[in-house]
């Protein structure tokens, strides 16, 4: 009997946490669906909702989310090093996202964008303090301030709670530049907060 | 705020579980359309097509052109055959004297005018029809087909002679490695399928001729001798219980649609627990030019049986599903991770390190991706020293160092030729 679709999810979520990136990987080049799929369940969720943040759209962020997996599944062969898909597919999610933002900017200077549907402090958790909703205020009038780069160094350290080091590769930069993004931008979260 | 602390933790997850399994539905699509660049030539051939059918409304000429239907998609050419995928792909290649069409692994319902004749390539069997109603369910386990209306006629490698199904019949052919040997079932019961006229009681031999075209084998396929013969059987849509009533329900139908008692019938309608066995009615030799010439399968199909093996630890089959990839699709751009994969399966579970040397060499001289590349040398020096040759072992590991200088398998190659 063939295994229906929940049965596979299932078997998906079992076999692949045996699994690591690199064994999955090469399952993926030499053409397992199955282990793709695996791929995707183990890395989409936390990319979706980074991008999501990011963007400050769901649309938007599906469709970067969609752009990247593309990528990267097409390119899989490119990958050097099948164990460091992680970091790899972080970057090309970042620039999906980044290219998805850039996009929306120019909609928005021809009058054709759809608008920011949620901001950070919208979809704070429900028993977020007032404390921290005022904080996510803050936070969401200094990224509107934000260059794209600062911006997203920012909120990978932050809000996502990257590692230096994850968020220079994420934003394919240098460490030294992440770090100076980062700085910037939480001075400028900082002056918004006030302190 | 402090940066130790992770700002997501305060914020609910802006996407839900459903737009995740929305996102990979598109990648999937979008990467079918990709590994199919001429695909923009499709709605240039389909608006071609409907052109020339409304220019010339008079012309007698069925559509043409290549056609791919994905899941949710349904199509109706202009002599009105419908097709409709519920899940899978379905390619269709129209021409005026016929279509041929390949199904892969999902669900699809064809409704087919009388008129051109319909080939369909699902793998393991062949289907044939024109002027029929019917739905194919395809995995990797096996096919399914149930007819609803008309005649459908299944051939293939799994069948000693082409069978052909009428309405409310149904037919299961198992993949090769799956099963031991193929299985008929009956369709599902539904009262507004035509059902075959109540079965004989009298044992194959005696049943009554059937047509031409009717003709089913009643005789066990694989293993003749076993006590136990699964032999193709075609059955009537409801075994025993009502065949009176169904078959008086459904008589005209049955009658406009010829369902034809087809010969191994009798064997579901009267499951005889002392029946003797059935190796008396094995057709001669002579009979045999009937069965058709099985027609060499697509790479995709042999990947997808291999994928299937491996994935449920039947290496050996997987290996062979892989060898005959090698074989037949050598020149293909997949061929080089074909070999690849037959090599770790020959290294790592069928123990054959002399085979697997073989299909690495091969891999690597077939242009295996970047990705793959060091791991083949790698694998290649751990095969040749498995297979006892360790002048070759430490040649392949000359050639991985001077592509690799600080390769990461080095570590993996120096253990793998110590002592």
């Amino acid at each position: 009997m063939a295994p229906t679709p929940a049965t596979s999810e299932r078997r998906a979520r079992q076999l692949g946490g045996e699994l690591d990136d690199a064994e999955l990987v090469f399952r993926a080049l030499e053409g397992d669906g199955w282990a793709e799929r695996v791929l995707y369940q183990r890395y989409s969720p936390g990319l979706g909702q980074m991008a999501a943040r990011m963007l400050g759209n769901r649309a938007d962020a599906e469709d970067a989310l969609q752009d990247a997996w593309i990528t990267v599944l097409t390119e899989l062969d490119k990958l050097r090093d099948p164990g460091a898909f992680k970091g790899w597919v972080r970057q090309i999610t970042v620039r999906a996202v980044h290219r998805r933002y850039r996009r929306r900017a120019l909609r928005r200077r021809l009058g054709m964008d759809r608008g920011i549907d949620f901001s950070l402090a919208s979809t704070a958790a429900p028993g977020a303090s007032a404390e921290v909703l005022a904080e996510l205020e803050a936070v969401d009038r200094a990224l509107a301030r934000l260059k794209l780069e600062v911006r997203s160094a920012w909120m990978l350290r932050v809000v996502e709670g990257y590692r230096l080091e994850e968020v220079a590769v994420a934003c394919s930069c240098s460490l030294a530049t992440a770090k100076r993004r980062i700085r910037e931008g939480r001075l400028v979260v900082e002056k918004e907060m006030g302190r | 705020m402090s940066e130790d602390r992770k700002l997501a933790e305060h914020l609910r997850d802006p996407l839900d579980e459903a737009s995740l399994q929305r996102v990979w539905t598109q990648v999937q699509r979008r990467r079918a359309q990709r590994s199919r660049p001429w695909l923009w030539l499709v709605p240039a051939l389909a608006v071609a097509a409907l052109a020339l059918f409304f220019v010339l409304p008079s012309s007698p000429e069925a559509p043409a052109g290549e056609f791919t239907l994905h899941t949710g998609g349904s199509m109706t050419l202009s002599d009105g055959a419908r097709v409709a995928v519920q899940s899978g792909q379905v390619e269709i290649g129209a021409r005026k004297e016929g279509v041929r069409a390949s199904v892969g692994v999902g669900k699809a319902r064809f409704e087919l005018p009388a008129g051109r004749a319909w080939t369909l390539d699902c793998g393991q069997a062949e289907l044939k029809a024109s002027g029929a109603s019917f739905e194919v369910v395809r995995e990797e386990a096996g096919l399914r087909v149930s007819v609803s209306a008309g005649q459908l006629e299944v051939s293939g490698p799994r069948l000693a002679k082409p069978v052909v199904l009428g309405a409310g019949q149904g037919l299961e052919v198992s993949a090769p490695e799956v099963a031991a040997a193929p299985e008929v079932l009956p369709a599902t019961p539904r009262r507004d399928r035509v059902v075959p006229p109540p079965a004989p009681a009298s044992p194959l031999p005696s049943a009554p001729p059937p047509t031409k075209t009717a003709v089913a084998p009643a005789v066990p396929l694989v293993t003749p001798k076993s006590p136990r013969p699964k032999a193709p059987r075609v059955r009537p849509a409801r075994p025993a219980a009502k065949p009176v009533v169904a078959a008086a329900r459904s008589k005209p139908a049955a009658r406009a649609s010829k369902p034809e008692p087809v010969a191994a019938a009798p064997k579901r309608a009267k499951p005889e627990p002392v029946a003797p066995p059935v190796e008396p009615e094995v057709p001669k030799p002579a009979e045999e030019p009937a069965k058709p010439k099985p027609k060499p399968a697509t790479m995709q199909a042999l990947l997808a049986r291999a994928d299937a093996a491996r994935l449920s630890g039947r290496h050996g089959a997987a290996a062979a599903a892989l060898e005959e990839v090698l074989a037949k699709h050598g020149r293909s751009p997949g061929a080089a991770l074909a070999a690849f994969s037959l090599g770790r399966l020959y290294l790592e579970r069928l123990s054959r390190p002399a085979a697997a040397v073989r299909a690495f060499k091969r891999a690597l001289a077939s242009g295996a991706p970047a990705g793959l590349v060091e791991d083949a040398y790698a694998r290649l020096v751990e095969a040749n020293v498995r297979a006892g040759d360790h002048v070759a072992a430490r040649a392949a590991t000359e050639r991985y160092r001077r592509r690799f200088p600080r390769g990461r398998r080095l570590a993996d190659i120096e253990r793998a030729l110590s002592p």
